[in-house]
């Protein structure tokens, strides 16, 4: 008896250390088959090496969301187009878990640095936060490429380009294509200051810049056409960080209404209480995840059908494609959206960072974002840039 | 014989094995890794451990009284949150909001600590109930704003100089992690306190029955752990500059990961300084080395699961064969 | 001819657990239809022999059998399927389940994948019929009081289809009119042609409700008495009536005009009412009773480990405020568990450790450990109560029973405590160290602590007592002094009825 469990004693430690030797060979097969595979690796990984080959690392921001994974199949196109130029790039990527998780993002900044690369690709999950990696990076004279995410402040000489659309001027079209609407005209005009009228702008954090940024676009722009009609008054209400006061009792509130978390029953909640509220006659929503917040509190769009919807007269924009508000817009659930074009910011980056490399000047590129609907969805310069 | 037999058991510890694997670990990034050994990798190593360090401390002492703190990483970003509006929105001296980030800290393991021991509320529960009250006044006091620090290069950011990395380059944070341990080490072996908390994991009515103050006691330890907490708060500031509102939760788990994987039994009555020290190394080798190879973030959550696995199932096989014994 | 009758006979059984031996010569017979008793001090044999019955152990050696067959159980199911029911003295319901969950769990009837719940409820209506039981079958059983919660046990084993049915102690938490209930269903499913085993330690019980009383002692059967011609005087005699192998103390060492230590005045809480008594210097107070009389709750009350109701305890002449554990141990007193592993001691802690739980402040200076001060402290208690160890820094958990035991007894030792409770000190002892734990206890007195000993064991208490108290059902129902004490006064003080004999 005593023997036995002995016996089945030393079985088991055996198993354990089979697993433990199976889990490290894994690891190392794992790493020598990514040796292997690449042909160009140098030892030191220096970037003197060769004229026309160069180790570059990408680093995004959540490796979970569609939008980012297009940046690196862009990026990824421009390699094999230069390819052809006869320019060999070895490009890598990583990404933290979700562009919340700032001080991953940083850990992985530092170690792409450390790998002394060529060039760095980099969206910021946080570019305020960024600063001593971004000196880190000018010291090693590595140049850095933003794609996607700008800096608003970055330390001096650190950022070498930014490819991007600009999220406020983006934003700001948004607004801009709304009052090319009538009915909502007419409804600002004859706002008053008893019976306002509330243009919402629904975001899922105020803590990404991006989203930052969209709100304070399409506010600040929407708050500057308003005045038009409604001389002093309008306001921009909601969270603090964005509030603008009228001049005197506001007939035109854009009020921003940030969601407690991200996480979806938060905005859907939040959804629900804006298109409930009877004053609210537009709403912009910054991100796919306000726009599935919004959808999914008006029953998958339905209640928004232009015809019999329970809201019917609400306006809704979106921001960015994706596959929900594509199908949105198509249904004329939306009004339109603006979209931005995450291949085209990837693919530029990268050919910048190789022109830099080469020797060639550094210039930001602005990837321009383009106004969609129903009507004009189908067309070729249109639906190429839309994604799924 | 039974000479032999405590021999082995030192050979089996969990502690050794998991150096052994840090080491073996090491070696095989060293070797495979694209600059993994080098200056640069390893400073950026160091620095990714700071916070998780001091969270893993406080975690030990909770986990060798047989609880659980949920709360951990929510406080210590609460605190660190609320330390950047004292700064930035308050107008506070930058030294006053490190001070405001223990205190919030030190309260919420106080919290914590009066749940469990007086009103008797599993760790696991009250803890996570904290959790979201500590995320809750990080919101509220922070209004959904990212409280962002001062850079290094400016004259505020002498905390980042003092905590973090010295202007030309040197990782100082590494200095405080050695004193951090220093502190853990001593409480946890040298006072009452280490020694109070394993006897209440071990057996906490046999503890209680015999004259120990446990209430008292169990209280004093979800405090120390709140003031790592807090620390860990300083040195996440400190390293990475911003801190976002509703962040932090997840942080425990890799601190009681890190616990675990250093040979610390979830059960209670025992644990180990050292090993929580090498169990967080082991994930920072672990996360930085797998980049290195070229493999990418996915892969190294599971890889973290799997190491947890392990130890999980070490330390259950060796119960068995306790009881067995 | 009466062998025909005999639905169960088990004969010569013997079952050792280790080297203890818990059963020599266990015998039963119980014929159809009968309601047999079944008797004896705690540690006769009875739990086993009806665990053996019921199938949860196997047998070392001896013949069962059951309806003319012989059996050999290998589990309880086995047993069930013969008909034989065990019902335990601590409920096995699911707290959570409705009744006819509970009575059909794990049996449930199915209509292909699926519950058939219609079907177990109406099987379960029928049974609680069957026992004139008028509850709802869909009631959740958490909200039943414990003795219907019982009788849900007993249609459980009824539902089974059982011929015999076994009752540990069925009446241990019933009130009065509860007990009449219980035996109201007894006598209906007597009617049924079902026997019953009944196990209690109430005799006024047994009397009213068994055919015939089956006495054990010591793991062996002593005799089977016919209910209506037995005496209780007799029944009491064959419970204790072993021969004197071991030395009862003569008469009490006690000076006469020794200091009263501990006075402990009309203690009160929902287990123990109104306990009073006094110790004195150099005085070992053994506190006898069945299993469950409320002496340990009594010792826990004056430790301080339970809320009391009311009650006072002075130490030496003072009247001191015991609300916790801590404050009883800074008055000197020590509490030394039956149950080592849960109460008594860390396991995963040294011996070292153990001992120093109490006692930290004495090897700290200025808040700091000092481990070789502690190991050199605690080795030497250690081996002043001769604890054999190869070091101090042993886990407490490869100790054997006595070791164990010592280690607790040098924890209060080195605490400089004047007031023992050793509650039961030799269970799970081997006899070799048992001996050392009653040396142990005589080496106490002579240097002038006092002892409260909490024991089962006759033996223990008339050997090592000056003076017994005897308590049942949370009263003291007696005090005698050690000269004039004899098993037949103990057990007849711990098998007194209370409420209807009360001086």
């Amino acid at each position: 008896m005593l023997r036995n469990i002995h016996h089945t004693k030393k079985k088991m430690r055996k198993k354990i250390a089979l697993i433990l030797a199976i889990v490290m060979m894994v690891s190392s097969f794992v790493a020598c088959g990514n040796k292997g595979s690449k042909s160009g690796d140098k030892a030191d990984g220096s970037n003197e090496a060769s004229n026309d080959e160069y180790n570059i690392e990408m680093v995004g921001n959540s490796f979970s969301i569609e939008y980012c994974n297009i940046n690196v199949d862009g990026a990824r196109a421009a390699v094999e187009d230069m390819k052809k130029e006869g320019v060999t790039v070895n490009l890598e990527y990583n990404a933290s878990a979700d562009s919340s998780q700032v001080d991953e993002q940083i850990n992985i900044i530092s170690q792409a640095l450390a790998k002394q690369p060529a060039a760095l690709l980099l969206a910021a999950a946080d570019s305020g936060s960024l600063d001593e990696q971004m000196i880190a990076a000018k010291n090693a004279k590595i140049p850095v490429i933003a794609y996607d995410i700008t800096f608003d402040n970055p330390p001096e000489g650190s950022l070498t380009a930014t490819s991007a659309s600009d999220s406020k001027m983006a934003a700001a079209q948004a607004a801009e294509n709304l009052v090319l609407n009538d009915d909502i005209v007419s409804k600002i005009k004859e706002a008053t200051a008893k019976k306002p009228v509330v243009i919402s702008v629904i975001a899922p954090d105020a803590i990404m810049t991006v989203h930052r940024d969209r709100t304070i676009g399409f506010s600040e722009k929407m708050y500057e056409l308003c005045q038009e009609w409604q001389p002093g008054a309008v306001e921009i209400s909601g969270n603090d960080a964005f509030a603008k006061a009228a001049d005197k009792e506001p007939s035109v509130i854009i009020r921003t209404d940030i969601a407690a978390s991200k996480a979806d029953e938060d905005i859907r909640n939040l959804a629900s209480s804006v298109v409930t509220d009877a004053d609210v006659a537009a709403i912009f929503v910054v991100n796919e995840a306000a726009a599935t917040g919004v959808l999914s509190a008006t029953t998958d769009g339905a209640d928004l059908d232009r015809e019999k919807g329970k809201y019917k007269d609400m306006i809704v924009i979106g921001f960015d494609s994706g596959a929900t508000t594509n199908n949105a817009v198509r249904n004329r659930y939306f009004y339109g959206a603006v979209a931005q074009d995450p291949y085209t910011m990837g693919y530029e980056a990268m050919k910048m960072a190789v022109n830099v490399l080469q020797g060639g000047k550094a210039e930001d590129i602005v990837i321009p974002a383009v106004w969609f609907d129903a009507d004009n969805m189908d067309d070729s310069e249109i639906s190429r840039i839309l994604y799924e | 014989m039974k000479k032999n037999n405590a021999f082995k058991r030192i050979f089996l510890s969990q502690r050794v094995i998991a150096l052994s694997t840090l080491f073996i670990l090491f070696v095989l990034f060293s070797i495979f890794g694209k600059n993994f050994l080098t200056t640069n990798s390893m400073i950026s190593l160091l620095e990714s451990t700071y916070y998780i360090i001091c969270l893993a401390f406080g975690m030990t002492f909770i986990i060798s009284t047989g609880g659980i703190d949920l709360s951990m990483g929510s406080v210590a970003m609460c605190g660190a949150l609320i330390g950047g509006v004292a700064y930035s929105v308050w107008g506070m001296p930058i030294g006053m909001s490190l001070v405001i980030t223990i205190v919030v800290c030190v309260c919420f393991g106080i919290l914590n600590g009066v749940l469990v021991s007086i009103f008797k509320i599993p760790p696991f529960v009250a803890t996570m109930g904290s959790s979201y009250i500590a995320q809750g006044l990080g919101y509220i006091v922070s209004k959904v704003q990212t409280m962002r620090y001062p850079v290094i290069t400016s004259p505020d950011g002498w905390f980042k100089r003092v905590f973090y990395k010295t202007l030309n380059g040197f990782p100082i944070g590494v200095v405080y992690m050695i004193l951090l341990f220093a502190i853990a080490y001593f409480i946890f072996r040298y006072t009452k306190i280490g020694k109070y908390a394993c006897a209440i994991g071990s057996n906490s009515e046999a503890t209680r029955l015999s004259g120990v103050k446990t209430r008292k006691w169990t209280m004093l330890v979800y405090t120390i752990a709140g003031v790592f907490a807090g620390m860990g708060g300083i040195f996440y500031s400190a390293t990475y500059t911003s801190v976002l509102p509703g962040s932090g939760s997840g942080m425990e788990m890799n601190a009681i990961a890190a616990v675990v994987i250093g040979g610390t039994s979830l059960s209670g009555g025992s644990g180990t300084m050292v090993g929580t020290i090498i169990g967080v190394f082991i994930m920072a080798v672990l996360r930085n080395g797998l980049q290195t190879i070229g493999i990418q973030q996915q892969w190294q959550v599971m890889f973290t699961g799997l190491a947890v696995l392990l130890a999980v199932m070490l330390d259950t096989y060796r119960g068995i064969k306790e009881k067995h014994s | 001819m009466i062998k025909e009758s005999l639905i169960v006979s088990m004969q010569n059984i013997k079952k050792s657990f280790g080297g203890v031996h818990a059963l020599t010569d266990g015998k039963l017979e119980l014929r159809e239809g009968e309601v047999l008793g079944l008797i004896g001090e705690n540690g006769a044999g009875k739990s086993t022999l009806m665990k053996i019955l019921s199938g949860v152990f196997g047998a070392d050696s001896g013949v069962i059998e059951v309806g003319q067959s012989v059996v050999d159980y290998k589990d309880p199911s086995m047993a069930l399927e013969d008909g034989i029911c065990m019902i335990y003295q601590e409920l096995n319901l699911v707290q959570k389940l409705s009744i006819a969950d509970n009575i059909f769990i794990g049996r449930e009837a199915q209509k292909g994948v699926v519950l058939d719940r219609k079907k177990d409820i109406e099987n379960s209506k029928q049974i609680l019929e069957q026992l004139d039981l008028d509850i709802n079958p869909n009631t959740i059983v958490e909200k039943l009081p414990v003795a219907k919660q019982q009788m849900i046990e007993i249609a459980k084993g009824i539902s089974y289809n059982s011929k015999v049915l076994i009752m540990d102690e069925p009446t241990a938490a019933l009130a009065v009119s509860e007990i009449e209930e219980l035996f109201r269903i007894i006598r209906k499913l007597k009617e049924q042609g079902i026997s019953i085993i009944y196990i209690s330690h109430r005799l006024e019980e047994l009397f009213t409700i068994t055919d015939r009383i089956t006495v054990m002692r010591d793991g062996a059967y002593i005799k089977t008495f016919e209910t209506c011609n037995c005496h209780m005087d007799e029944l009491i005699h064959s419970m204790v009536g072993r021969e004197v192998s071991w030395e009862k103390k003569e008469k009490s060492n006690v000076a006469v005009d020794a200091e009263t230590v501990l006075e402990v005045e009309d203690m009160e809480s929902p287990d123990i009412h109104g306990a009073s008594f006094k110790l004195r210097r150099g005085e070992i107070i053994g506190f006898g009773g069945l299993m469950g009389a409320g002496r340990t709750e009594l010792a826990r009350l004056i430790f301080g480990a339970d809320w009391r109701r009311k009650g006072k305890v002075y130490v030496k002449g003072k009247e001191v405020t015991i609300r916790t554990p801590n404050d009883a141990v800074m008055n000197g007193i020590g509490y030394i568990s039956e149950d080592r592993k849960d109460f008594g001691l860390s396991l995963d802690l040294s011996i070292a450790d153990n001992i120093a739980l109490p006692n930290w402040e004495l090897f700290t200076k200025g808040g700091v450990v000092n481990h070789k001060h502690q190991y050199e402290k605690t080795a030497e208690i250690a081996e002043l109560v001769s604890v054999k160890m190869p070091s101090v820094k042993q886990l407490v958990r490869n100790l054997s029973g006595g070791n164990q035991q010592k280690v607790v007894i040098a924890k209060w030792l080195l605490k400089n405590c004047d007031i023992l409770i050793f509650d039961e000190p030799t269970r799970g002892i081997d006899v070799g160290a048992k001996s050392e734990i009653y040396d142990l206890m005589r080496e106490l007195i002579k240097i002038g602590k006092s002892i409260i000993m909490i024991s089962s064991e006759m033996p223990e208490l008339l050997g090592m007592s000056d003076r017994i108290i005897v308590m049942r059902e949370g009263y003291i129902t007696g005090e005698l002094g050690i000269e004039d004490t004899t098993q037949e006064k103990i057990m007849e003080l711990a098998v007194k009825n209370v409420k209807a004999g009360s001086n």
